[in-house]
Parts: structure tokens; C-alpha cells; sequence
């Protein structure tokens, strides 16, 4: 799938997953992207899983295959081990977490064997202490949106703001996602190592 | 999302692109009642509608059933309309479906049904295209947002050729799937209303009927000639490109399957025969299709249709051999399973496709917390089953129905939650079972448990109305708790009948519950505020005492307050502390109660006030007395109450 590009959003009711996934796709129409998506969600009155997919580029199905995801962003840390199936062979994964609540052995196994790459933050601290609890999922797109791979820019999320979110919420949405866009950089966000095991593609 | 007249494409949901759909094929009525996952074509309508400054008449009504009648006579005025709901709404719908099917329509009359395949949120799987089968009318299957917009037109176009009704059925992942879509400009169909009078058309005789049937099928027949030659629904795609296989796919399953084979590079050598229409059925196509290919695979979804209406089946891989499972979703998980075992047998593919179960099977053991739906923190229904419970004890019986409340079944106040408006009918079922025992001698009076039974507003007026004039005249004793929560919560918040609120922002007339059980016979009314628990228990008490009195009968209870997460600020501000030297860790309040703010600490219960909205509600749930008030005078501290993300049915 040339040009083409998958990705996951995974959390809990009441994280703005949906609206970070209506970001991005306002983005990409934006730049004149072909995009298509999911939301997902289950019998969540408040605090249920909630996934969004989002695909750019060429695809027919609003979801995206099992292994086909680039990029996992996790929200939600357990939210984010719940999807991992969709995750790709040699794919990224973004958790918000202590870095300790990934480090069960059977998914660091697993991950190594897919060759995936980890990024841990600590969104949610972080987001507290900068005074906008509510923008973690800004924090983690800020994240998403520096790495290479990503078809996405911060500046093109920052325009994309705008039209998307709420007047009220926009200064602390662009305040999170300038911060998340340098946090690899900074420190603030770490690539967590992967134990050495026997990589295959899956 | 959409402001300005400049934006030409949106990315809409499958939902808001039908809505758009409706809106660009110039329908002049929409009428729905709200079940996931259908919900949000409605509101698009509207403000597509608004946008665009075209007046159309658009509303909820108080069953699907309503809206498909209201619907159906507007068209017979020539206006073009659509009625919109889930897929067990149109069991609701049903019998005026079937009649429309004969007598047919004059303006286009397009029915959107949302299936469930899964099911993530409805009571059954069933398939809306063997409904539209059964009673013989045209239906379309979308494969994905664009494609179920475009299909709108395309109704509107069959429905007004042929006089029909016409079903389009999106499933799931169309409904809740998202494209960028180009808005097109609608385009006006003026019409005024005409009823042209026509009894033996309108109101047919049975023998008249038999006439009709006839005419029924020549239409039928008419439009699978049609269907034939139809590319912009029934089409082929790498036609003649191998021999070998062939595969017949239609609505999600063909989307799936497209990403599946460009994935293994196999998009450009597998013929497939994509059906946008699978009934009535493009025979010709199916029989060239099956001929030309030695072996062939039928993917659809949920059921056997198109495999039941082929007329010969040797060489045909689907849900009759088993190839393809009979209930759940054809997700991509298992149509990758299904598809990597047909090009294995027959040559296609010399090693099984990695589908992701296998490298993933290591996660399933990680035992992942579930999150399984619980009430909202301080939602009235929460103190109201506290109450139900406390006073039907554990021998009651407890019917119940359709909304955010069935979640009572994990405070042991919910039995039964069957279909609409079946809470009362159960309950009076229920009743006169016992009542039997009662009149063989086999049970005394006080032996007959208690029965209270639990539905919304919007619920009642859905189906409620005649069950409850039915277990008045049969003398049945139950108590009835109508949960007045002034809105339909769990499909995102549409307004019901007492409140008054219409969609379009007018002002309806609100209808009063207390006058309807009134109207219906019932003499023992009381109204409510369940978050008053003990007033609320009192009251209950009462009813059931009034149910149990040899001049008695059925009593009706308006447990009245408004939806947390619909009406944030109706809070009343009462903060709770708990005293943790009462707390012996019973877990009643955690099991039983269920408020998410609470859980288990080590010594005691803790509450989280990031979660806790304040509602004071579990002070009467502990029986240690280890939640009391917090008299502190103050402002809300806590959550406050939020839109929730995600709903449901
Ligand atoms: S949405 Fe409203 S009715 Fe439904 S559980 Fe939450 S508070 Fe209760
Ligand atoms: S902890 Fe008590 S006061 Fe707080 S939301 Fe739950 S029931 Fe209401």
C-alpha cells in the first residue's frame, strides 16, 4: 500500500480520542489526503474503551487491518496493549505511562519479536503539571506528529486546530501539542529498549 | 465541524453522509427514532438542511413505527422521504412495511436501517436484507460513507420508478466509519403536497391485495433486470483474470476484502463480482459469474442471501458449507482466516496468510482489565434501582427494558430486558402466572413476589402505552417505575415526548406521564425525585402495598430527574465523606452499587474524587453507615459531569 498510512488511537471515554481522530482527518483534507476512519466504542455511558482508526492515503475499509497499524498511540496505556494486534511489523507504539506498566514479559517479547518501537511518556503527569489535564491526547499527537514516519505535521495539527476544536479548548490543545512535538527531544517523552530476542516479522 | 459555505469536503461518519445523501436528493421528511448504530443520521439531516436554508420536516417520533406510517403518507402526497432506524426498529416497523411493499408508494420512500452485526449494541444479529426479502422490497448494501451517500440518490431514483419502498442497509462500520467526502449541491425536487384519493389503491380490499402482489412482482422482476445492467451498484471487478476462483462480496465484507488482497498483492488477479444490490438479485450477472469460475466464495453479511437465492450451489464456498462463520462480524480478522484457507485449497497461494491471531496469541493471556458499562456516577437510575432493590428484596421480580438502566442488572434490579415496551406486558405475564397459584390454592396472597418493573420516558411512549392499558383492564398488580430522565440518554441524548423538545428547536407540546397513566386507567400515581432515597423507599413501599390490597392494582411510580451527563447543572450539591473505621470492606457498595468513584482501599472504601460528581446517592447504600454526609458548606470540589465519548443503543 503505497503512500499509504495506518494508524490506532486507543483510550478511555472522556480522553478526546474522537476528536483527536477528526484532527487528524481535518488535517489530511486539508492537505488534500484521502482519509477514511472508525470509532469504535462500546456500551461506554463514561470510562469505556474507546478506539479510533484512522488510514491515510489509498484503503476501502474504515478499519485498519490486524498488523497494519504504523503507528499505535496509546492513550491509555492498557487500552493501548488491548489493540497491539493491530499493530505492524517494525511499527511504533506511543504510550502514556510510567514507563513500568508496559514491562510485562510476554509484550516485550512480543513487541521485540515484531521488531515494533516503543515511546513512553508520562502524559498525563506531564499534562497535569502544565495545567491542562484534560490535554493528554494532544500531548501524545504532539509526540506522534514529530516522528519521521508520520504523515502529519505539528504545524499542520496546529492549523488544523482552528476549525476543529472548541474556542475554549484551542490555547491549551496548542500549548500540549507544541510541548508533545519536542518532547522525544527534550527527554520528556524516552524509546524504551526492547529486550535483544530473535526478531521475526510476524 | 463544517462552518463556512467554502469547505466542499468533510469527513463525515457513514451516518452523516446518508444524512447528507437525504439532504442532496432533495427529500422533503425525515423521521427516525434513535438506536444505535443509526443515530446520528438524523441530526445531520438537519443541519445539512439548516445549512443549505432548505426547509424540510424533520423529527423524532415516539417509535419507528410512527415515523414509517407518517413517512409513508407524506410520500403518498408525492414528497420524497425517509424514515430512519436500527435494525430491530424495523421489527417494529414491520407491518406497515409489508402493507407498503403491496399498495407501494408515490414520492421516493427510502428506509435506512443500521445493522449490528457483532452484535456491539442490540439484542439480535439479524440481517436487514433477508427482512427486505421477506417482504419484497429493494434493498442496497453500502460499502463504505461515500458509497451509502451516493446510494440515497440512487433510492430515490428505484423507489420513484418503480413505486416502492427502498431499503438501504449500512452496517456497523459504515454507519461509525468515516471518509472524506465531497459535498455535492442538493438538488431542489419541487413538490407540493397532493393526496391524489384513490381508496381501492390506498385502503385495498384483500382481493385487490391479490392484484397487487401480482404488480408486486412484476416489479420486482423489472428492477433485477435492472440490477443486471446497474454498474454503479452491481459490478465486476477483474473479470476474467483467473478461472480458478471467484469471489461474490457485497456491503463491509467487500471493503474488507479489498484491503486484504492489496495487502497480498493480489487486488488486480481475483475477479470479483461486487453486489450493491443484493435483492432483487442480478440473476443473469450471478449465473455468467458462477460459470465463468470453478470455484466460488460468497462473502456477505450477517446472513445467507445471496447463497439462498442462487439456484445452484455445487461450487459455492459460504455460510451453507460452513467456509464462513454463521454468527458475528466479518471483521478482517476472519475474513483474512477465510479467504488464506479458499486460495490455499485451491492453489491461489502456497502458504497460509499471517492474519494476526497467531503472533498475538501470547497477548490473550495478559488478562487485561475489562471495562464493562457501569451507570454514571451520580445517574438518578443508580438511587432508584437502590431503592427498587431494598424494597422488591431478593425474591422480586424485576422486568425491565431498552435503555442506559438495563445496566440495573448489575445491581440485581433488572430480570429482563426483551424488547421495547416489553417491561410491563412481562410484568403482567408475571402476575398472573402467580395469580394462577392463587386461584388453584396453591399459593397464598403474600406468596406472590413482588414485582416492580423498571422503563424510561422515552421507552414508554415508544411501546409502553397499550401493554400498560392492557395490564390495567386485566387487573394485573405490579409497580411500574417510569425513570423520567426527560431524555433518551443512551443513543446521545434525543428528546423525548415530556420533555416538548422538538429536534428543529420548536416547541412541542410536552405530554405528561402522570396524565397518560391517568388516561390509561391508573389510580395510584406518585411522582418522585429518586435521589431523596429514603422518600423514594417510602413511596415504594406504598405501591407495593397498593398492588397487594384487595381493592388495589397497579401502581405507577415517576422517578423524576434529569440525566446527569443531559443536564449537568440539575446536581443537587451533596458531598459525601466516608468514616473508615465504620468500613468493614463488605464490598456491598462497590458489588452491588456499583458507583465507579468507589473502590476498595486497604482498610477501607476510598473515593476518587476525580470520579465522585457529588450526588450524595451512596450514603444510603452502605448499611454501616460508613458513608455519611460531608457538611461542609462548600462548592463542588469534584468531577464535574461530562458528555460521554462513547454511547450506545
Ligand atoms: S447517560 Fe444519563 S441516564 Fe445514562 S447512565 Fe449516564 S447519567 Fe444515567
Ligand atoms: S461516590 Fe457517592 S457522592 Fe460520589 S458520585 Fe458516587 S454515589 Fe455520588
Amino acid at each position: 500500500m503505497k503512500d499509504s498510512f495506518d494508524l490506532l488511537l486507543a483510550g478511555t471515554g472522556g480522553q478526546g480520542i474522537l476528536l483527536t481522530s477528526r484532527l487528524l482527518m481535518g488535517e489530511a483534507i486539508a492537505r488534500g489526503v484521502p482519509v477514511r476512519g472508525a470509532e469504535t466504542h462500546g456500551m461506554a455511558q463514561r470510562g469505556g474503551s474507546v478506539v479510533a482508526h484512522v488510514r491515510f492515503g489509498p484503503c476501502e475499509s474504515s478499519m485498519v487491518l490486524p498488523l497494519g497499524a504504523q503507528l499505535l498511540v496509546g492513550v491509555d496505556a492498557t487500552e493501548a496493549l488491548r489493540n497491539l494486534r493491530f499493530l505492524a511489523a517494525a511499527g511504533t507504539v506511543l504510550v502514556n505511562t510510567p514507563p513500568l506498566a508496559f514491562d510485562e514479559p510476554s509484550v516485550m517479547y512480543y513487541l521485540a519479536r515484531i521488531r515494533a518501537h516503543v515511546i513512553t511518556m508520562d502524559a498525563l503527569e506531564l499534562a497535569r503539571k502544565k495545567g491542562y489535564p484534560r490535554s493528554v491526547n494532544m500531548l501524545m499527537l504532539g509526540l506522534a506528529a514529530a516522528l519521521p514516519q508520520t504523515p502529519f505535521t505539528p504545524q499542520g495539527l496546529l492549523e488544523a486546530i482552528a476549525s476543529e476544536i472548541r474556542p475554549r479548548f484551542r490555547e491549551s490543545a496548542r500549548a500540549a501539542l507544541r510541548l508533545g512535538a519536542t518532547a522525544l527531544a527534550s527527554g520528556l517523552a524516552t524509546r524504551h529498549p526492547l529486550p535483544g530476542v530473535g526478531a521475526d516479522t510476524p | 465541524m463544517e462552518r463556512s459555505n467554502e469547505v466542499r469536503t468533510l469527513a463525515l461518519l457513514g451516518n452523516e453522509a446518508m444524512g447528507r445523501g437525504l439532504v442532496e436528493a432533495g427529500c422533503h421528511m425525515a423521521l427516525a427514532y434513535p438506536g444505535t448504530p443509526s443515530s446520528e443520521v438524523l441530526p445531520a439531516v438537519l443541519r445539512f438542511a439548516h445549512q443549505e436554508a432548505i426547509t424540510m420536516h424533520i423529527e423524532w417520533c415516539a417509535n419507528e413505527k410512527v415515523a414509517f406510517e407518517q413517512a409513508l403518507s407524506a410520500s403518498y402526497c408525492g414528497l420524497r422521504t425517509a424514515v430512519i432506524m436500527k435494525q430491530v426498529g424495523l421489527n417494529v416497523a414491520a407491518d406497515p412495511l409489508l402493507s407498503a411493499a403491496y399498495i407501494g408508494v408515490t414520492g421516493g420512500f427510502v428506509v435506512i436501517v443500521a445493522d449490528d452485526p457483532g452484535p456491539t449494541s442490540s439484542q439480535t444479529e439479524q440481517d436487514t436484507r433477508l427482512f427486505a426479502h421477506f417482504a419484497k422490497v429493494p434493498v442496497l448494501d453500502p460499502s463504505t460513507p461515500d458509497e451509502a451517500r451516493n446510494m440515497v440518490g440512487i433510492a430515490f431514483e428505484i423507489s420513484e420508478r418503480h413505486q416502492l419502498p427502498v431499503i438501504i442497509r449500512s452496517a456497523l462500520r459504515v454507519c461509525h466509519g468515516r471518509q472524506d467526502i465531497q459535498l455535492r449541491e442538493p438538488v431542489p425536487v419541487p413538490r407540493k403536497a397532493n393526496f391524489p384519493r384513490e381508496p381501492s389503491r390506498w385502503a385495498a380490499t384483500p382481493r385487490h391485495r391479490f392484484q397487487q402482489h401480482l404488480a408486486l412482482n412484476r416489479k420486482l422482476e423489472a428492477i433485477s433486470r435492472e440490477m443486471e445492467r446497474d454498474t454503479r451498484l452491481n459490478h465486476m471487478l477483474n473479470a476474467g483474470a483467473s478461472p480458478e476462483v471467484g469471489i461474490v462480496a457485497g456491503g463491509v465484507p467487500f471493503a474488507v476484502l479489498m484491503d486484504l488482497l492489496r495487502r497480498h498483492g493480489l487486488h488486480e488477479s481475483i475477479p470479483i463480482l461486487k453486489l450493491g444490490a443484493s435483492f432483487p438479485f442480478p440473476a443473469e450477472l450471478l449465473r455468467d459469474f458462477l460459470s465463468a469460475h470453478r470455484h466460488i466464495l460468497v462473502l456477505e453479511e450477517t446472513d445467507q442471501l445471496v447463497e439462498l437465492l442462487l439456484d445452484q450451489r455445487q461450487a459455492v464456498s459460504g455460510r451453507h458449507d460452513g467456509t464462513v462463520p454463521r454468527e458475528g462480524e466479518l471483521d478482517a480478522a476472519v475474513v483474512g482466516g477465510i479467504l488464506s484457507d479458499f486460495f490455499l485449497r485451491h492453489g491461489i497461494i502456497g502458504e497460509p496468510w499471517n492474519t494476526g491471531q497467531e503472533p498475538a496469541a501470547p497477548l490473550a493471556s495478559l488478562e487485561l482489565p475489562t471495562r464493562p458499562p457501569t451507570l454514571c456516577p451520580g445517574c438518578p437510575h443508580r438511587a432508584s434501582f437502590l431503592a427498587i432493590r431494598r424494597v422488591g428484596g431478593a425474591r422480586g421480580i424485576y422486568p425491565s427494558d431498552i435503555g442506559c438502566y438495563t445496566l440495573g442488572v448489575n445491581m440485581g434490579a433488572v430480570d429482563t430486558a426483551h424488547d421495547m415496551g416489553a417491561s410491563i406486558s412481562m410484568a403482567a405475564g408475571f402476575y398472573h402466572a402467580h395469580a394462577l397459584d392463587l386461584a388453584q390454592g396453591t399459593r397464598k396472597p403474600r406468596q406472590i413476589p413482588r414485582i416492580l418493573a423498571t422503563i424510561g420516558d422515552s421507552t414508554f411512549y415508544h411501546a409502553g402505552l397499550p401493554a400498560l392499558a392492557d395490564a390495567v383492564y386485566s387487573d394485573a398488580r405490579f409497580t411500574l417505575v417510569i425513570l423520567d430522565n426527560r431524555v433518551t440518554a443512551m443513543t446521545g441524548m434525543q428528546p423525548t415526548l415530556p420533555s416538548g423538545d422538538r429536534v428543529s428547536g420548536a416547541v412541542g407540546r410536552s405530554i405528561s406521564l402522570q396524565e397518560t397513566c391517568q388516561g390509561l386507567g391508573v389510580r395510584w400515581i406518585r411522582t418522585v425525585d429518586p435521589d431523596d432515597v429514603s422518600s423514594m423507599i417510602k413511596t415504594l413501599r406504598r405501591a407495593v402495598a397498593h398492588n397487594q390490597a384487595p381493592e388495589g392494582g397497579i401502581a405507577v411510580v415517576i422517578a423524576r430527574r434529569p440525566c446527569v451527563i443531559h443536564q449537568p447543572d440539575s446536581l443537587e450539591y451533596k458531598p459525601v465523606k466516608v468514616e473508615p473505621e465504620r468500613c468493614n470492606l463488605c464490598g456491598l457498595c462497590i458489588d452491588y452499587f456499583g458507583c465507579p468513584a468507589i473502590s476498595a482501599g486497604e482498610h477501607a472504601i476510598v473515593i476518587d474524587p476525580a470520579i465522585c460528581v457529588d450526588c450524595g446517592q451512596c450514603v444510603h447504600a452502605c448499611a454501616r453507615k460508613a458513608i455519611i454526609p460531608a457538611s461542609d458548606g462548600g462548592t463542588r470540589q469534584g468531577a464535574t459531569t461530562r458528555r460521554p465519548e462513547g454511547r450506545s443503543a
